[in-house]
């Protein structure tokens, strides 16, 4: 019976340490890759669309701030994967009364990054589907 | 004896991280009044109600699972309902389903995107 509650100790120790494990993004630019956009719409508008980009690709929000918004996708256990961990920056800037350029970048943790992805295009595309339906 | 207590133990462990869920709601006007997460709420999920209404919130549901596993509509209509409710909504409308496997069709990701109204007296 001890090795069993060692054996689950250990197990679920390892499952929190897996899914505590995230990486931090980085704005892209040289040689850091992600996505550039700008839109015509206000930074509040803008944020808002990029909240619920997040919200749509499975990602948990963590930090939403007025010019920067990241959220970090919860992993789940599979039999050759173990998907989720990623990280999303969405970074924001007021170029004008109705021009926001966003820059988006995943970060993707060292556990299981094999079975993680960049979901920065997807963010873009969701991002561009809700800014575009309010016209 | 043993191993068979093994692999409980991990089939447990296992069963409590293949699923992941979340839900929420963003209100789509300055003020709102929760009801109980339990309450009355009406779904269309084609068309839109002949009262007058007002769009007063963005409800999000997302489920992700593996080892095959799919997800429906009906698995997340409790949830679609609560965060309903607790916007203050008399009914869901607009709807818009979401799915998508990944990782070898092993993951499948679902999601919903609707919006709760309030009806006009």
């Amino acid at each position: 019976m001890k090795i069993v509650l060692t054996v689950a100790t250990l197990l679920l120790s390892c499952i929190a340490i897996l899914a505590g494990c995230s990486a931090t993004p980085v704005k892209p630019g040289g040689s850091q890759q992600g996505e550039f956009r700008e839109f015509p719409k206000s930074v509040d508008v803008v944020r808002q669309a990029a909240v619920n980009a997040l919200v749509v690709n499975g990602f948990e929000i963590t930090k939403s701030e007025s010019f920067y918004v990241e959220g970090y996708r919860p992993r789940t256990w599979g039999f050759f994967c173990t998907p989720g961990g990623e990280t999303s920056g969405i970074w924001l800037e007021q170029a004008g009364p109705s021009l926001t350029k966003a820059w988006i970048s995943t970060a993707i943790s060292s556990l299981g990054m094999l079975c993680q992805k960049d979901w920065s295009a997807a963010i873009v595309t969701e991002m561009e589907n809700t800014l575009n339906s309010q016209k | 004896m043993h191993r068979i207590c093994y692999s409980l133990v991990l089939l447990i462990a296992l069963s409590l991280t293949s699923c992941s869920s979340q839900s929420r709601y963003t209100m789509l006007v300055p003020t709102h009044l929760s009801k109980p997460s339990n309450c009355d709420v009406e779904v269309f999920r084609t068309g839109q109600p002949t009262k007058q209404f007002v769009r007063i919130s963005r409800i999000d549901v997302h489920i992700e699972r593996t080892y095959f596993i799919r997800t429906n509509f009906d698995d997340v209509l409790p949830k679609l309902k609560k965060e309903a409710c607790e916007s203050g909504a008399d009914a869901i409308i607009e709807i818009q389903e979401l799915s998508t496997n990944i990782n070898l069709d092993e993951t499948n990701i679902f999601h919903i995107t609707a919006i709760g109204i309030k009806y006009q007296q």
